[in-house]
């Protein structure tokens, strides 16, 4: 069991940083994402870790080893690549016991080894086909096999399952996240799909142009952004320009905003001062329509006009004109059958959790 | 719909024409030499007379020595050239740096500069280290010559291969060497072999490099059959000798093709 520390690592490729004075810190036993668009260094952060890049400055400790200028051989990581990276030229049991042959333990061992991460992955009785010879689904599997079965003390994820169709990775990635708690080995998981971070990770990092934009659990995230990127990159949010107002006297409380020409209360970052400008958040699943508007001091309650109506199964999807500004409002449960063709209706909205943010950056 | 079909007949026939007439006119300037192999007389004479296998019986003594030669020159250029350009391959098609692609040409290079520039290089440099008229000395020669054909198939093959493989070796415990060892080197393995077939034709049936630096020790195939018709002009014994030459470098050809063709689909593209 092994922690990983990261501190401060930078790496450049030529002009391009990659990767720009980036710390990780993922406990042992955790799984963490690395959660980013393409491009956003979290490969490279990967790879950093695994060795099989070198960084230009910064430390990499597993537990108190720095393992810096150790071989990659030498690690003892678990690395699942984008590609698989099956051996197309040996058969299903020599790809697994590839690593195990490598540590030159006894035949006996090999062999029960092997078996076992098979049957682990669900695939007893593949040990003589090629890889070529099996579905991407299966391959996926054999390379997971290969992975674990040297029963490595750290496993790196680079992004595995983005070549599978979706019903496949739904499936694999409950499957990782068992795994995870089956065997607690450290996990460090980079992909850019936000679902599929969310339903494995302990802890997320936001990486955005080679630096991490921000890190905490899921819930956190989702509920308090911490800049417009991660709003946004995050599901869909409706960003509401507005200015801020008195905050409540007790720390972490409520803050009041102008907004589409009317005051709302919203929770918020605490350095933000009277007057600032900034965004309101509201994500579209958090607007609830009312069935009459009730006028509240502080009911965060608006009325607007559908534009928009998309039925989506399991929830219509609504663009509501308010003072001027399309608000996305998703609406679940039966609710969703009622605003079938409703373009032109005025419907009163409730803003039932809204988030306040500061401006600038981008990504909004 | 009747006349779009007699179009595509009229293509079919006008493209197998073409093609039928390329490959008969090749064939010919083959064939020629070939079918005089079979004939008794001291010229090539026209119409030819009685057929016979003793051209071939008469060379044996004096030609089969030399085509010894040729064939082991063949073979250990290939090797030598497949020893350097290994590691060349590599790292052009690995690594991304200054001046790659200068050198990329300059490896080609053997291939595009007149052969005797080369050759008189080569007579000013041997003298001095003692490598004229030996065995290795010509099988550098046609090693430097085979390069570019050795280099061409094995850089496809790195191309084709996907980096994270080897990478993949490296993260299940292999050190560097024992990545490529395992991994690598078998996956490039068809475009190695087809390296060394090309180059062995190439080294094979050199001519214009060798003449310059053989010696009566070393009397390569090629050289032998200049002598032969320096001194007695196209003979049916000479025709028999080119034709033993030409059976050996399409045999080898014909292996390329078959062989090689689908194995090298087979083994690189996964």
């Amino acid at each position: 069991m092994t922690a990983v520390r990261v501190e401060k690592l930078t790496k450049a490729f030529g002009k391009t940083v990659a990767v720009d004075s980036v710390s990780l810190d993922v406990a042992d036993g955790q799984l963490a994402t690395l959660l980013g668009p393409s491009g956003c260094g979290k490969s490279t952060m990967l790879r950093c870790i695994a060795g099989l890049t070198e960084s230009d400055a910064g430390n990499i400790y597993f537990d108190d080893r720095l393992v810096n200028d150790v071989p990659t051989a030498r690690r003892k990581i678990g690395f699942l690549f984008q590609r698989l990276a099956l051996f197309p030229h040996m058969r299903v049991f020599d790809n697994v016991a590839f690593g195990l042959r490598m540590q030159r333990r006894p035949k006996d061992e090999v062999m029960r080894r092997v078996k076992e991460a098979l049957a682990l992955v669900q695939l007893p009785g593949f040990e003589d086909r090629y890889p070529r010879q099996l579905s991407g689904g299966q391959q996926q599997r054999v390379a997971l096999a290969r992975t674990i079965v040297t029963d490595p003390d750290i496993l790196l994820f680079d992004e595995p399952l983005s070549s599978l169709d979706a019903k496949l990775r739904d499936e694999l990635k409950t499957e990782i996240r068992h795994l995870h708690r089956q065997t607690g080995k450290t996990t460090i998981y980079v992909t850019h799909d936000q679902g599929e971070a969310f339903a494995i990770a302990d802890k997320v990092y936001v990486m955005h142009d080679g630096r991490v934009e921000q890190e905490g659990t899921p819930l956190d995230l989702y509920a308090k952004p911490a800049s417009p990127f991660v709003a946004a990159f995050i599901g869909t949010n409706n960003f509401i320009p507005a200015v801020a107002g008195p905050h409540d006297p007790a720390p972490g409380g409520c803050i009041r905003v102008d907004a589409l020409g009317r005051r709302f209360v919203a929770t918020g970052a605490d350095s933000i001062q009277e007057g600032d400008p900034v965004l309101l958040l509201v994500r579209p699943e958090d607007i609830t329509v009312l069935a009459t508007e009730e006028a509240g001091p502080e009911a965060n309650t608006v009325v607007g006009r559908i534009t928009v109506s998309t039925f989506a199964g399991t929830s219509t999807h609504l663009e509501v004109v308010v003072a001027g500004q399309t608000l996305k409002v998703a609406v679940y449960g039966a609710g969703r059958f009622e605003f079938l063709g409703s373009v032109g209706r005025e419907i009163p909205l409730q803003l039932s959790r809204c988030a306040v943010i500061r401006t600038g950056g981008d990504g909004a | 719909m009747s006349s779009i079909r007699r179009g595509r007949w009229l293509g079919k026939l006008v493209w197998g024409v073409y093609l039928g007439s390329l490959i008969a006119v090749l064939w010919l300037i083959f064939l020629v030499l070939f079918a005089h192999s079979f004939f008794e007389g001291v010229t090539l004479e026209f119409p030819p007379r009685g057929l016979t296998f003793d051209n071939y019986l008469q060379i044996t003594n004096q030609f089969f020595p030399a085509l010894r030669v040729s064939l082991l020159l063949g073979v250990c250029a290939g090797v030598v050239n497949m020893v350097l350009t290994i590691p060349a391959s590599y790292t052009l098609a690995r690594f991304t740096f200054k001046g790659q692609n200068l050198l990329n040409a300059f490896f080609l290079a053997p291939n595009m500069v007149p052969a005797i520039s080369l050759a008189l290089g080569l007579l000013a440099l041997y003298p001095r280290l003692g490598m004229l008229d030996t065995f290795w000395g010509l099988t550098c020669a046609l090693a430097i010559v085979t390069m570019p054909y050795m280099l061409r198939p094995v850089l496809a093959a790195f191309h084709d291969l996907d980096p994270s493989l080897e990478e993949a070796a490296r993260t299940l415990g292999a050190g560097r060497w024992r990545a490529f060892v395992l991994v690598t080197l078998p996956l490039i393995g068809p475009g190695v072999l087809a390296g060394l077939l090309l180059s062995f034709i190439i080294g094979f049936n050199e001519f214009t490099i060798i003449i310059f630096l053989y010696g009566p020790k070393n009397l390569p195939a090629s050289v032998w059959l200049w002598n032969m018709l320096f001194m007695y002009g196209i003979t049916p014994q000479f025709a028999a000798a080119v034709a033993v030459m030409q059976l050996v470098s399409f045999g080898v050809l014909f292996v390329l093709v078959r062989v090689i063709g689908r194995r090298y689909l087979q083994g690189v593209v996964f």
